[in-house]
């Protein structure tokens, strides 16, 4: 067990490698309960939120699901998440634990009009990802495999209402399901039935960290953090400047995207054995070219990975020191790994 | 496994004389916490140590590990087996999975460690 944001959550529940290879090859559960679920309902809510992304909030039709992030009024990021339009008309924000009361914060302060901001700390949530996570999931809801990908839907599990999304935090396909935590127990169960012929296995933090780590997700408090921008980090795909509305942060993004990023997220490979961790000095030739945000041996891939911020004009090899040592690393594309079948 | 001629260290390092070599690895309790164990990096042999130096790093999925020198002497052998294959450090803590061999410079030091019992009871303060 480790503690997590104020949370007891489960590291590793018998391997990391064994608990990430069953979700490449057949399934994993995953209990998210510590992600921070917030409701944002009221008639101008939809409005209200489009003045708060960063991401345009009509691409997320009742009963879809958008990736944001939340910026600062310098372009930082202040959390990055889910924003499900729910098919009732009210929003599910969907962000992460560590940041829950600065998210809340950044919300309230911006209140305004008809709209209710209601943090629920009574709620719970599990993942279930995998390729065969389809055919579990089915199992227990029947028609969840028609759910399109970021796609939400209320359903009934084991007796209990839940809202269940077809999202996830590891590249495979893979559902998110939501309820009341009083019934986190019978969700676990019902599904754990479910998954066990499957050969689904139960993952803890450790597997959720290297399954998304392959694919170069970020994760806040490693590549993001106020003092990064979500160009730094590839993601301006999430970043709507012309969708007409002004949000925090909107001038400096759009200052930033004139220049261009100072720095890059960029994928390493570094040579051997040894894993470069975060905090790693990274340099070109003589010159500190940046730091690694997140490293890790890849189970997929069978060698040391890790994402590090370099200097957007740094060209040519680079280094990662490690103890003393400095470690030739190639940059490579990201994701380090693709799913079969995902594109 | 039968551990009565074995030593132990507070940061759970093994060490067992064998024809007059101190033979260092980490403990079954070491190698569950550290779990999959990825890469590990022994010293060159003929290296002098003192106790307590860094003598060797274990890197897992979950982090880099340091492991120290329950005692003092000159490397004289280290186990090319495991820098091959480190899942040996995982499957066989206490024997294919050893790491360094040292020639001690002072055998009394080994008196100083822990037996079976006193591990096991630090561990089980640790828990």
């Amino acid at each position: 067990m480790a503690e997590f944001a104020g949370w007891r959550l489960p590291l590793v529940f018998t391997s990391i490698v064994e608990e990430h290879r069953a979700v490449r090859e057949r399934a994993g559960m995953f209990d998210i309960s510590h992600m921070a679920q917030i409701l944002v309902e009221g008639p101008e809510a939809g409005s209200w939120l489009q003045g708060i992304i960063t991401n345009d909030i009509r691409l997320a039709s009742a009963g879809r699901g958008i990736y944001t992030f939340l910026t600062n009024d310098r372009g930082g990021v202040v959390d990055d998440g889910f924003v499900f339009h729910l098919p009732d008309g009210r929003f599910l924000l969907v962000f992460n634990a560590a940041r829950e009361a600065a998210v809340l914060e950044h919300l309230r302060t911006r209140v305004s009009g008809d709209v209710c901001v209601t943090p629920r700390l009574d709620r719970g949530a599990v993942a279930v990802q995998g390729p065969a996570s389809a055919a579990i999931v089915e199992e227990v809801i029947a028609g969840s495999g028609q759910l399109p990908r970021r796609g939400i839907s209320a359903a009934v599990l084991a007796g209990v209402p839940v809202w269940i999304s077809r999202t996830g935090y590891t590249g495979e396909d893979g559902f998110e399901i939501f309820f009341h935590a009083g019934h986190a127990e019978d969700v676990w169960r019902s599904l754990f039935a479910a998954g066990k012929h499957a050969g689904m296995a139960l993952c803890g933090l450790g597997a959720r960290d290297t399954l998304r780590l392959e694919m170069g997700y970020p994760l806040y408090g490693h590549e993001l953090d106020e003092t990064t921008s979500p160009y730094e980090i590839g993601y301006g795909w999430a970043v709507k400047l012309e969708k007409g509305v002004d949000f925090p942060g909107r001038e400096a993004l759009l200052r930033e995207r004139m220049a261009g990023p100072l720095r890059a997220l960029t994928g390493l490979l570094p040579e051997g054995r040894i894993t470069p961790r975060e905090g790693c000095e990274v340099w070109s030739g003589e010159e500190p070219a940046g730091k690694v945000t997140s490293g890790t041996f890849s189970p997929s891939l069978q060698r040391p990975v890790c994402l590090a911020l370099v200097s957007a004009n740094v060209r040519g090899g680079l280094a990662v020191e490690m103890r003393g040592r400095r470690v030739p690393a190639k940059r490579t594309e990201l994701p380090f790994y693709r799913p079969a079948g995902r594109a | 496994m039968d551990l009565s001629g074995y030593r132990f260290t507070e940061s759970h390092e093994w060490v067992q004389v064998r024809d007059g070599l101190a033979y260092v690895g980490i403990t079954d309790h070491a190698q569950e916490q550290i779990t999959d164990i990825t890469a590990v990096e022994l010293p060159p042999e003929g290296k002098t140590v003192k106790a307590g130096d860094e003598i060797a790093l274990v890197d897992s999925v979950k982090s880099t590990f340091s492991i120290f020198a329950p005692v003092g002497g000159k490397v004289a052998r280290v186990n090319q087996a495991a820098v091959e294959d480190p899942s040996i450090v995982n499957s066989s803590p206490y024997e294919d999975g050893w790491l360094v061999a040292i020639e001690m410079s002072d055998p009394s030091e080994i008196e100083a460690l822990m037996d079976e019992s006193e591990y096991e009871e630090l561990i089980a303060e640790e828990e």
